[in-house]
């Protein structure tokens, strides 16, 4: 192994290349292998959830991997991102690049709603946090219910397009390659955000407040920064939702799919870019196993003791066990 | 007018307590082990389905059945507490004890999914009747929800103050190693802890099953709203978060009657903004800054 390790480019780029290789080859070979016969169709969708989840959970690494921030409104911010984006369709649809001016649009609002959200983390953390930012997200779910005539209430929002780049995201295979690459280029920008000044204080104030603001961080900035980047890695996350669902409802972004999206990335991992995959196969696995071997509502038991047995055993998550001295994006 | 105000203050006043019962047993955990406790809902909600099939299955009575409720949650606690107290309290400095009750309250949801449906279920009356004052119904379950939970606060600060029991409890949370020398068996000490935080979990989630559809998820509102007034009024303090709990039911039923049933979900969550921006930063003690 570690002769072919020296054999791979270093630094970076390279690494923030080689992610983003791995992925987009990744959904290459779902797709070879079920345009052979070997695997269905339901196979590529479900690849192309774990790509979609894996978006959400590398804005969920670097709030709560990197600067310890723990929340349960992660599912809120992904929902901010469909209704955006559906909510924008019928005006953006009739543009020459409808994807991009939903993108540009999703990813400000996003960003938005983290630094609104964000803002208490400069005077409070641990469960302060945790009760605020599931206030956000009751409060969102309450909103979605009760102001139909934006929202459209219980019965969602129709996506009024499909298509990013060239790929019409209702057709399985082609959802699989859109998000791969999203997931991919969003996988390039975390590695390489990774490295900056910014990232680094964020860590430093993970691991000690006071000792960061004593080199003249100050806490609260990283702390922010987080949430806004946190925010927007899931509200595009939610776009892809939106895109490939066709349809939003509220059911989808609700109290329990706040806790589970918490769940996998700390299953999975919160300090790596493989955590972050490993968390979203579990978001999409699990719940499929548990129908497959009962009905859908054995998912909590299920998921509640992976997490215990992975707390007790391997509090960093899963990817800790595999290669343990392996660097990490924090 | 005066006979509404009346009602809505009395009935805010009991819902409040009822989530002031629920904090209590999650403020005895903190402040025993530092470990906070996000089952505590979900182990009174056991107890509470169990009574209801007590009842509507083998015809035990009600208060029987709600007996059997608070030692049901009693029970399940202090396994929890003996199964996973040592790592709850190794996970602690890092968080990580929010995150494994978090996945108690999964399997715990979860399980009563899987043999319970959805459906709400209506459990019976504690008592019949009501009051009428100043031509206010006060009906018989608000009064004696209020009665109880002040009869039990008062009886839990006489024993925690100055019983034997009481003062080897305090002294767990100050130094366990002092009371190990003592004689005590420190971790018997943390068991019997969860033990009675279970009981008053089970207590509070009698008192909540009699006004609202039973059903898996029954207690979670009031979880979120006794965390509201815990973060709100320090996990370290008893007095400020068992009133803001009290505040909390108040602005629920009064804001609820003048803006409508709708907005008692988000003014709960305004409450918490606001108070946390209002309230002095030194009263916000944080898990973080007092542990660094």
């Amino acid at each position: 192994m570690s002769g072919l390790r020296a054999l791979l480019p270093r630094g970076q780029f390279a690494s923030a290349l080689l992610h983003a290789g791995v992925i987009v080859l990744a959904a290459f070979v779902v797709l070879v292998l079920q345009g052979a016969g070997v695997i269905s169709v339901f196979a590529s969708t479900l690849a192309a959830d774990c790509a979609m989840y894996a978006l959400a959970l590398m804005g969920l690494s670097v709030l709560y991997g990197w600067t310890g921030q723990l929340s349960l409104g992660h599912a809120a911010f992904m929902g901010i991102g469909a209704y955006t984006a559906a909510l924008i369709g019928p005006h953006t649809g009739s543009l020459p690049t409808p994807f991009l001016v939903d993108l540009i649009v999703v990813v400000v609002v996003g960003a938005l709603a983290g630094l609104i959200v964000g803002l208490p983390s400069i005077r409070i953390s641990g469960i302060q946090l945790v009760v605020v930012t599931l206030g956000f997200a009751e409060v969102f779910q309450w909103a979605l219910n009760n102001f139909d005539g934006i929202s459209g209430g219980t019965q969602g929002l129709l996506m009024d397009h499909t298509t990013i780049l060239g790929l019409d995201l209702s057709v399985s295979q082609q959802r699989l390659l859109a998000t791969a690459l999203v997931a991919a280029a969003g996988g390039v920008v975390v590695t390489l955000f990774a490295r900056t000044t910014v990232a680094r204080s964020m860590t430093a104030v993970r691991e000690s407040e006071q000792a960061a603001a004593s080199i003249g961080i100050n806490p609260g900035t990283p702390k922010l920064i987080a949430f806004v980047v946190s925010a927007v890695f899931a509200a595009v996350s939610g776009l892809l939702f939106a895109y490939g669902n066709l349809i939003v409802i509220p059911g989808t972004f609700a109290l329990f799919d706040n806790v589970f999206l918490l769940v996998a990335i700390i299953v999975g991992g919160r300090h790596t870019m493989l955590g972050v995959w490993l968390g979203a196969a579990f978001l999409v696995v699990v719940p499929e196993a548990s129908r497959e071997v009962a009905n859908g509502a054995l998912y909590p038991v299920v998921a509640g003791v992976i997490l215990i047995v992975v707390m007790i055993f391997a509090p960093r998550g899963l990817a800790s066990l595999w290669r343990r001295g392996e660097r990490s994006t924090s | 007018m005066v006979s509404d105000a009346i009602q809505i203050t009395v009935n805010g006043l009991s819902v409040g307590l009822q989530y002031a019962l629920l904090l209590l047993g999650i403020l005895l955990i903190y402040q025993g082990s530092k470990v906070v406790n996000f089952a505590q809902g979900q182990i009174g909600m056991v107890g509470g389905l169990f009574s209801y099939f007590c009842i509507s299955h083998y015809g035990v009575a009600t208060p029987v059945a709600a007996i059997i409720a608070v030692l049901v949650a009693a029970l399940l606690a202090a396994a929890l507490g003996r199964t996973f107290g040592a790592t709850l309290i190794r996970l602690a400095p890092s968080g990580g004890d929010m995150i494994l009750t978090l996945a108690m309250f999964l399997v715990i949801d979860g399980i009563a999914q899987v043999l319970v449906d959805g459906r709400g279920r209506r459990y019976p009356k504690l008592v019949d009747g009501s009051v009428d004052v100043f031509g206010a119904y006060l009906a018989g379950d608000t009064l004696l929800s209020l009665a109880i939970v002040l009869i039990l606060f008062a009886v839990l600060v006489v024993v925690v103050r100055s019983t034997t029991a009481g003062i080897v409890l305090r002294a767990t949370s100050e130094d366990t190693d002092m009371v190990e020398l003592h004689g005590w068996n420190a971790s018997r000490v943390r068991v019997a802890t969860w033990a009675l935080s279970g009981a008053l979990a089970g207590v509070a989630s009698i008192l909540i099953a009699v006004r609202v559809p039973v059903q898996p998820d029954y207690m979670v509102a009031p979880l979120i709203a006794a965390f509201i007034a815990g973060i709100v009024g320090g996990f370290d303090r008893i007095a400020a978060p068992i009133s803001v709990a009290v505040i909390i039911g108040l602005v629920q039923n009064w804001g609820g009657a003048i803006l409508g049933a709708e907005y008692r979900t988000p003014l709960v969550f305004a409450f918490a903004i606001v108070a946390l921006l209002v309230v002095p930063r030194r009263w916000l003690s944080g898990k973080k800054e007092a542990r660094a």
